[in-house]
Order: C-alpha cells, then structure tokens, then sequence
C-alpha cells in the first residue's frame, strides 16, 4: 500500500511501468485517503488517452481499450469539472464500442450471442468483465439512462449461470453448465445494482456467500466484499474473511491493482459505484 | 522463419478442404471453428515431412511423487539435454493453470510436476528456474494457484512466480504467419527467459481435438492484450493461433503431465484419465503427435497438427523415434465428446 500511496502511476507489481488499471483503481482509492496522491493518478490517466477516446493499458503499446471503463471511474470518483471532457470523450467511446454478435448456435451454447455487450478487445466477443465495467462507468458517469446500459444489462443477466454466479462470460457450452467465479460474480452484481430484482440474482448472492467460506485472494474478496455489499448482503464473518485474504499471497506476488481494489472494497460500495441518485437506480 | 501459410488440401477422397471462415463462427467462448470443423481426412503433409525428425521420450509414472525427477531427468537426457546446454540459463516452466475446480485437479498440471522438473533443471546448473503462467480463464492469479496446489508446491519448492497476464508486454513480428496477426505481444519474463519449457496437462479438448505441449503456449500470451478469455486468438482460428504462437515463440522444451490426463469434455469439464506417462521433448508437434497416439486420437483429424506436419515438425509416426516407453505400454483409449465438429479426432 506504501507503493500505491506515494506513485504518481501504479503499474501491476511495485518494479512495473505505470498502467490503467492499477493506476485507477489506486486513484479511486485513494481518493479519499490522500486526495493529492488521487488527483496525481486521475492526471496519469489523461496521458493515456487516446485520441478516440479510448484508454489503453500504457502508453508506450497499442492495446485494448478495455481499461477505458476503469479511468472513468476513476475521473468521476470525485466532484472535479477537470475530468469533463475526458470523461465525454471516453464515453463516446465507451458507447460506440461493442462486443461482435452473431447468430446463436443453441446445441452449443445457451448464452444469448446478439446482445453486443462490451469485449475486450475490438472485433471479438462480449464478457462479463468489460460489460460489467462499462455498465458501472457509464452509470457512475451520468450516462445511466443510455441504452447501452439496458443492453449491459440484458447481457450481464443472460450469462448468468443458472445455479448462480458468474464466470468470464460462458454458462453453459456443449450441454455442460460450467463453473462460476467468485471474482466475477461479483463485479456482475456490482454493475446490477439497482438494475436487476433481488430475485433474479439471488442464486448469484448465494454462490457468492457460500464460496467465501473456500480459498480466497484479495482480488477475489474485494469483488465478493463489493457485489455484496452492493445487494446488502454483508457476510457473518466479514472480518476473517478479509484476514484470510490479506494473508494469502506472499509480499512477491502482490497485484497492486489488487492492493488497490482493496483499498475501495474496504471503504465500501459507493467509493465505486458513486451515489445511488446518480446511477439511477430502478429497482 | 517463414511459412507457407496455405493448408495442405485434403487427398481425393471427398473430405473437405480446410479453410478458415468466419462464417463458420461456433461462438461458445467466441471460438471459431474451421471450415467445417476438424473432420476427419484432412491430410497430412509429404510422408517425409521435408526430412524433419524428432525423439520423443516416453516415461512410466503412475503417482506424483518424488520420483518424478529422477524419471524427467531420464527423459532429458534420453533426448539429449546436457548439463552444458542448461548450466547458467534461466528456466521457465509455463504449466497449465487455464481454469480450477477444487474437486477437479485433473484439470491442471500437477504441482509435483513442477517442483519435479525445477529440481531436475537444477540439477544440470540452471541459473534459476521459475514458474509463469498467464491462464486464459480465471483472472484471479492468486486463487488460481492457490486451488491447484501450485502455491504450496511454490513455497516448498522455493520457486519464484510471475504472472504473465499482467507482465509488461513486448511486440514480436509473427513469425507463423497462420493468422492475420502481424505481431504478437509477449510477457518481458518470457522474452527473457533463456530456456522455455511447455509443461501441459495430457487432455482432449471440444474445439482444437486435443491440448497438449503447443495449445499449452495460449498461456503465454498476456491477458491485458488478449483479454479472458484470450478471445482475439479464437476469432484468428485455434488452430493458426497455435501454429503462429509456436512459431513465435520458438518454445525449447516440453514436459507433459500424462499421468492422469482429461478425456471428454476437456480442456475443463471432462473426466479424469489415466495415461499413466510423462512425455519429454524438443519438438512439440512430435511429442503431440505421440500424446495424441496415446489417448488414441487421429493425429490427421487434428488439424494444428496436420498443418505443423513438416512446417514445424515431424508428425508421421515413422518421422519421430519412441524413446522410453513404447506407445502401446501406455496407450488407454480417451473418449472425445460426441459432437459433430469431433467426429474425426477418434482414432
């Protein structure tokens, strides 16, 4: 945490190139704790903007845009009209960007292929990590009436596994449902928030609760700390569960984006998705 | 290193001509499967193989325990590994860690293995031996190892892991030319690495027909390019992809985990299987091709084999010399799912 708190951009481990994921994540973080050190990041960001409006994962490389969602949250984790424009532009093309559609194969796989949804990269498929993520930027930046975010929606839903939880974005291939992931299960139920029924995730809610008793990381306990805690449905046993996490990676493996997921994870809910008045709930 | 990237057309016999389309996009993880999908009689290349040869060692192991490194120190030396190849280099060993289910370990190599194989890379004076993996599934690095056993085989074997996901990334020009792709961006600890070692689980696989040594190398292409899954990889073809990656990459050696293998719906969801072996080997399209004989697959119905049939190695069994094992003292028949793009996978 030392690492994150002083960098002026946070790359993947303490000895790495500065990058926007970690950088974000450290600014919204942050952003409360040691708003300078958050506004140094939110600065970082702007120079990995790219001319589309996209945000790559450096500068030095061309690649996905996928981290765009990321900065976003980051520029709007605080009241600052500095961001506006960057945040128009990110948005347009957060908005214009999608996952390829095509036909669905229902012998092989069950998921709905002609949601676009977001992908990782342009001219591939949709996932649930990219779709969750521009859902809650989009959302957390006043775009939460856009129709991308019903079609976020509508895709998140659709890939859920039916006995609850979701994985990278396939539920059932080959007539075989396939495993969930605590991980992105709950980064899933934080861009539902407000926008699906209790009912509709509860099995997700379950899943969820019931694998926090298992091995866990941080990575994967700040995501079940923030799905959760997006549905009011804290754990028992909150406090051993983020011991277990803390504990379970050596100093040598430590993710700072990870470190810095955390850091939000803790802090609660909000800090990511930003005010409920904002996002516009519907449910 | 350059290659005709055609595909040899099948022989007169009515089977179809591979050719990738993206009209035959199959969508289930955004793979694309070829022209038809992997139907049995696509050719493989010039019986000669244009004069490619290669030794593939096979060893008996039923149990991971301990004596596996004197078994793959065996098997390095039965295919001509020196101390003074290794003595000084650093050694990276890439298992396959694409996904976990605590109560499925077959689905991952097993971390004796890799505390077998950095003891036996020691032992001939490697510099340093570490573990990387970029797993296509799960992004969560640290859960990952922790449920496959990795990390404790880590910390007891007193071995350094990097996370190629989430590595720094450098270009390198295609040297496949399979796919479209021009460049291919690498982890800087693979690029760095003096020594490469593919250690992959023995397992059939629902669109490539099985994954062995070369599909294992999908797991070093970084996630923070390629995404989870490494999806623009499918939408190039699986098969090229592998092709390309192999030819880029230019892996040095592999040691795959037979003993107990995956049939069925593999890579995640089949059953275990015991193979009882461990396949060593420079060449990776000779040890898939020995891998695939041992689960009992057409190697000619797989079609990233029949297109590495004398480009990137010898797949003929009379081109690759059996050392160890015999085939047949470890052959057990792997059941391949029962769907339509798999019907020519089965021996």
């Amino acid at each position: 945490m030392r690492e994150v708190r002083r960098a002026s951009q946070v790359g993947y481990r303490a000895d790495a190139i500065g990058s926007a994921e970690p950088s974000a994540l450290a600014a919204i973080g942050l952003s409360q704790m040691n708003p300078d050190g958050a506004r140094t990041l939110r600065r970082f960001l702007t120079t990995l903007q790219r001319p589309d409006g996209s945000v790559g994962s450096t500068r030095s490389d061309q690649s996905p845009g996928w981290p765009t969602a990321y900065a976003m949250l980051a520029w709007a984790s605080v009241d600052d009209a500095e961001y506006g424009t960057n945040i128009k532009r990110a948005a347009r093309w957060l908005n214009e960007a999608h996952g390829e559609t095509f036909e669905p194969k229902p012998n092989v796989y069950d998921h709905d292929t002609r949601i676009p949804g977001w992908a990782w990269v342009t001219g591939t498929h949709s996932w649930v990590e990219p779709t969750a993520l521009a859902v809650a930027a989009l959302k957390r930046c006043g775009f939460a009436d856009h129709a991308r975010v019903r079609d976020g929606v509508s895709l998140l839903l659709d890939r859920q596994i039916a006995s609850g939880g979701w994985n990278y974005g396939n539920n059932r291939v080959l007539g075989a449902e396939l495993h969930a992931f605590p991980a992105t299960t709950g980064i899933a139920l934080s861009a539902l928030h407000g926008r699906a029924s209790r009912k509709q995730v509860e099995p997700s809610l379950t899943f969820l609760a019931e694998s926090s008793k298992g091995p866990t990381s941080v990575y994967s306990a700040a995501w079940t700390l923030l799905g959760l805690d997006a549905w009011d449905a804290p754990l028992p046993d909150r406090d051993e569960f983020i011991a277990r996490a803390l504990a379970s990676a050596p100093i040598d493996r430590t993710n700072l984006a990870h470190t810095a997921l955390m850091l939000i994870a803790l802090q609660g809910y909000e800090l990511f998705a930003g005010r409920a008045e904002d996002r516009k709930d519907e449910h | 290193m350059s290659h005709s990237h055609s595909i040899p057309s099948a022989p007169a016999t009515g089977c179809e001509k591979w050719k990738p389309s993206r009209r035959d996009v199959l969508g289930a993880g955004g793979a694309i499967i070829v022209g038809g999908g992997l139907a049995a009689g696509l050719s493989i290349a010039q019986r000669n193989e244009g004069g490619m040869r290669a030794n593939v060692f096979i060893g008996k192991a039923d149990a991971y325990d301990p004596r596996l490194v004197n078994l793959i120190s065996d098997g390095l030396s039965h295919i001509g590994v020196t101390r003074d190849e290794i003595r000084g280099k650093s050694v990276l060993l890439k298992p396959n860690l694409v996904e976990t289910a605590l109560d499925k370990p077959h689905i991952n190599t097993h971390p004796v293995m890799l505390v077998a194989a950095a003891e036996a890379f020691r032992r001939l004076d490697a510099s340093r031996v570490i573990i990387a993996e970029g797993q296509g599934h799960r992004r969560d690095t640290e859960l990952v190892l922790q449920e496959s056993g990795v990390s404790r085989a880590l910390e007891e074997g007193n071995l350094p892991f990097v996370d190629l996901n989430h590595d720094e990334v450098a270009p390198r020009t295609n040297a496949g030319e399979w796919t479209k792709l021009t460049a291919l961006h690498l982890p800087r600890t693979l690029l760095e690495a003096d020594v490469i070692v593919s250690m992959p689980k023995m397992k059939t696989h629902h669109w490539a027909g099985m994954t062995c040594a070369m599909k294992n190398l999908f797991g070093v292409m970084p996630g923070v390019v390629y995404g989870w899954p490494k999806n623009l990889l499918h939408y190039q073809g699986i098969p090229q992809s592998i092709l390309d990656i192999n030819a880029t990459v230019a892996p040095h050696l592999t040691i795959v985990d037979g003993i107990i293998g995956m049939e069925g719906d593999g890579p995640i969801m089949g059953g275990a299987k015991r193979a009882n072996c461990v396949l060593v080997g420079r060449n990776f399209p000779a040890v898939d091709a020995t891998a695939a004989r041992i689960m009992n697959l057409n190697v000619g119905g797989i079609p990233y084999l029949a297109a590495a049939s004398g480009k990137l190695g010898p797949v003929q069994s009379q081109n690759i010399t059996q050392v160890g094992e015999p085939i047949a003292a470890v052959q057990n028949d792997f059941a391949v799912l029962d769907v339509p793009h798999l019907r020519g996978v089965k021996a």
